[in-house]
């Protein structure tokens, strides 16, 4: 995910906002923002003024579409930015710790979030995982505690491994990239 | 007439399971003939859950393997199946941890390049000479199990899969709508 400049969150502050350019500080390219998207970057950025930005459009999840300032229009080229807010993370850190209290086996589960959808896909480290060479997620329905749909896959330490090594890949549409991270260590406490 | 994929995982096991409850009430059909069938209600009752929400393409589908017992290992995590036990995810886990050796014998039976074996479809080679053939085969780790509160399990489990709206609606075969 690009790293994006402290002026897109200061210019973004205005409600009535139309167009924006914004920097990337990674690629080092300019970027306009098209009317009607709000950003909302990852907490691990530690920005406090993106978690302004969140506040401000009072959504919990959302994306930000970025086009190439040479074509000034929506394109296919188009890049999507998404991450997962305070409070998704929150129900998504108390999803993981129920499975990591269900499953004894269990050490690690990998958040993905697909873009720019509220989509999420939890691959579930578990040393009980029947192998398969490939990740092959259950779908469960969104539910009164959490409101998002999520995909659940088990895979081995050794699919892990390879997952992380882009040996073995991601299902289409999700990112190679997980959004979060839960060690059983960190959620469960001894 | 079509349907999602999904859905048609899930008629197809549906009538593969009558047909299997058919076959397994008659007195002299051995039990090659009625376990194929339950080895098939498994896996396609297991791919219409991975079909589900549009996580899988049909050829993906078709390769997947041992998918009901991957299956069976998510509904403990899933709060409608808990719901439609009224069993906390601890009971429930252990529930289907008891049932995971039957699910993984069933699983085996299919013939392929992973199983020189035991099939309930094609004949195996005997190590010492000759060939068995699936008909005349007794299947005993299987059929005696079946017949215990184990194998009742098993197939409690299969038919909510098959039958159960919530299920259903829970891992997105069907909408709530």
């Amino acid at each position: 995910m690009p790293l994006l400049s402290k002026n897109l969150a200061r210019e973004s502050e205005q409600t009535t906002v139309t167009t924006r350019m914004l920097q990337d500080y990674k690629t080092d390219t300019t970027t306009s923002v098209e009317a009607g998207y709000s950003a909302l970057l990852d907490y691990e950025f530690n920005v406090p003024m993106f978690y302004q930005l969140i506040t401000l459009h009072e959504e919990s999840f959302s994306s930000l579409r970025l086009t190439k300032t040479e074509e000034f229009e929506p394109s296919s080229s188009s890049v999507f930015l998404s991450s997962i807010d305070e409070n998704t993370s929150r129900l998504l850190r108390e999803i993981a710790k129920e499975h990591f209290e269900i499953e004894l086996e269990l050490y690690l589960v990998a958040i993905y979030s697909k873009k720019p959808a509220y989509d999420f896909l939890l691959v579930e480290v578990n040393e009980e995982a029947i192998p398969t060479g490939s990740i092959e997620p259950f779908y469960f329905a969104p539910t009164e505690d959490f409101p998002w749909p999520i995909h659940v896959a088990d895979v081995t330490r050794d699919e892990w491994t390879k997952l992380e090594s882009n040996i073995i890949k991601m299902p289409p549409g999700w990112p190679n990239e997980p959004s979060l991270v839960f060690h059983r260590y960190e959620v469960i406490k001894q | 007439m079509t349907l999602p994929l999904a859905q048609a995982f899930l008629e197809q096991a549906k009538t593969d399971y009558s047909t299997f409850e058919t076959i397994r009430k008659i007195a002299d059909q051995p039990p090659s003939q009625w376990l194929h069938l339950l080895q098939m209600v498994l896996e396609k009752t297991a791919k219409a859950y991975l079909a589900a929400g549009n996580n899988e393409d049909y050829e993906t589908l078709r390769r997947s393997h041992r998918a009901f017992r991957r299956f069976t290992h998510t509904l403990p995590r899933n709060q409608g199946v808990r719901d439609s036990f009224n069993m906390n995810p601890h009971q429930l886990r252990q529930h289907i941890k008891n049932l995971e050796t039957l699910i993984d014998e069933i699983e085996r039976l299919v013939p392929g390049q992973d199983n020189q074996g035991v099939t309930a479809e094609y004949p195996w080679p005997n190590p010492r000479g000759g060939f068995y053939t699936p008909c005349q085969y007794g299947y005993d780790n299987i059929v005696s199990v079946l017949n215990t509160a184990r194998g009742r399990s098993l197939l409690l489990i299969l038919t909510r899969g098959l039958n159960d709206t919530r299920w259903h609606i829970a891992f997105g075969i069907i909408s709530p709508h």
